[in-house]
């Protein structure tokens, strides 16, 4: 359970140097997680957790239990995070409004279905090489799916906390979590499927081979 | 079958909205009991890809952050390594030290005659 107890949070706020510890000992690893998915680097993951935990040791006090505890420090994190990209003149991640109610999204995973190293459970856990391939995935995912679905793994979060965090509709959540797995999915297929056959040659315009499945993307990716 | 498209469509979340009759469905349907297995793998896949280990120093600094913390209560992985090699070579030396040291007593023993004195005995 990420959410710490309303005593430990007390302590905090009263300054107790052990309670504080106690505190970022068990956030450090959702920090730092939120950290990488906006920045992707593990150096600048590390600053970014480090300029955090500095600003929750001042700011810890205005918390006032409106929302919980992890969602208000993870929304803190997001923000400065986004901050930290403004700083350097890189595109903060667009936040685009979805609905789920179109229901065009059956099962995201179907692009995986001819892959049997997905079909056992057991097995994934253990395999380095298609952890290896979801982490390189996970980098050409947009921003706005990688940080929705960030948040979903980390299981102790609710959708609502998910859309306070992030500054979205409920919907937008739920959309995004179902899409970014489908997006995610196509991702590791078309990669796999490269390996398989030899790459073609260069087309007359410069548009990548995955382009047309994205078609549907398309006005999201469109803006950049 | 009439489950199939809410059973698929639940995978993907949470099983917020999951009755019993859902849940039970995968059992008859071995498509949809396909798709769960599938569904968990990749759970499981990325939910570890999108929480990468926390780096060894990084704990021993967000600690050195806090004011009026004894320090330091984290040691890193590297300063564990360096102090067991330590105490290895320590012990090492040790034995090594001990050993000389009965070898040398022996040697002065049988140049002052110890050894004489506790054969007359
Ligand atoms: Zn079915």
């Amino acid at each position: 359970m990420a959410e710490p107890t309303p005593e430990l949070i007390q302590r905090a706020q009263r300054g107790d140097p052990e309670s504080l510890g106690a505190l970022i000992v068990g956030q450090q690893q959702y920090i730092y997680s939120i950290a990488m998915s906006v920045l992707r680097q593990p150096e600048d993951a590390a600053d970014l957790t480090q300029e955090a935990c500095m600003k929750l040791l001042r700011v810890i006090g205005q918390y006032n239990g409106e929302s919980r505890f992890t969602t208000w420090l993870y929304r803190l994190v997001v923000n400065l995070g986004r901050d930290e990209l403004r700083r350097r003149g890189r595109r903060v991640p667009e936040m685009p409004p979805m609905s789920d109610d179109d229901g065009e999204v059956i099962d995201p995973l179907q692009s995986l279905a001819d892959d049997d190293r997905w079909a056992d459970p057991a097995a994934v856990a253990t395999n380095t090489e298609l952890q290896g391939e979801i982490r390189q995935a996970l980098d050409s995912l947009e921003d706005h799916y990688r940080l929705a679905l960030t948040l979903y793994y980390f299981e102790d979060l609710r959708y609502n906390d998910i859309a306070e965090i992030l500054d979205v509709p409920l919907n937008t959540v739920k959309s995004y979590i179902r899409r970014g797995k489908e997006r995610l999915a196509t991702i590791l297929a078309s990669s796999e499927s490269e390996k398989i056959q030899p790459p073609r040659t260069v087309a007359k315009s410069d548009v990548p081979v995955s382009q047309p499945r994205l078609a549907r993307f398309a006005w999201a990716l469109g803006r950049r | 079958m009439e489950h199939c498209k809410e059973y698929r469509t639940n995978l993907a979340l949470r099983p917020d909205g999951d009755t019993a009759e859902l849940s039970q469905h995968a059992a008859t349907c071995p498509e949809c009991a396909k798709a769960a297995k599938r569904a968990a793998a990749f759970d499981t896949v990325v939910q570890s890809a999108v929480m990468p280990m926390v780096p060894d120093d990084l704990t021993a600094r967000l600690l050195a952050l806090v004011p009026g913390l004894a320090q330091p209560m984290v040691r890193s992985k590297r300063w564990l390594r360096q102090r067991r090699a330590f105490f290895a070579i320590s012990a090492l030396l040790s034995v090594i030290g001990v050993a000389v040291l009965i070898y040398g007593l022996y040697i002065l023993g049988s140049y002052v005659g110890v050894s004489e004195i506790w054969h007359t005995q």
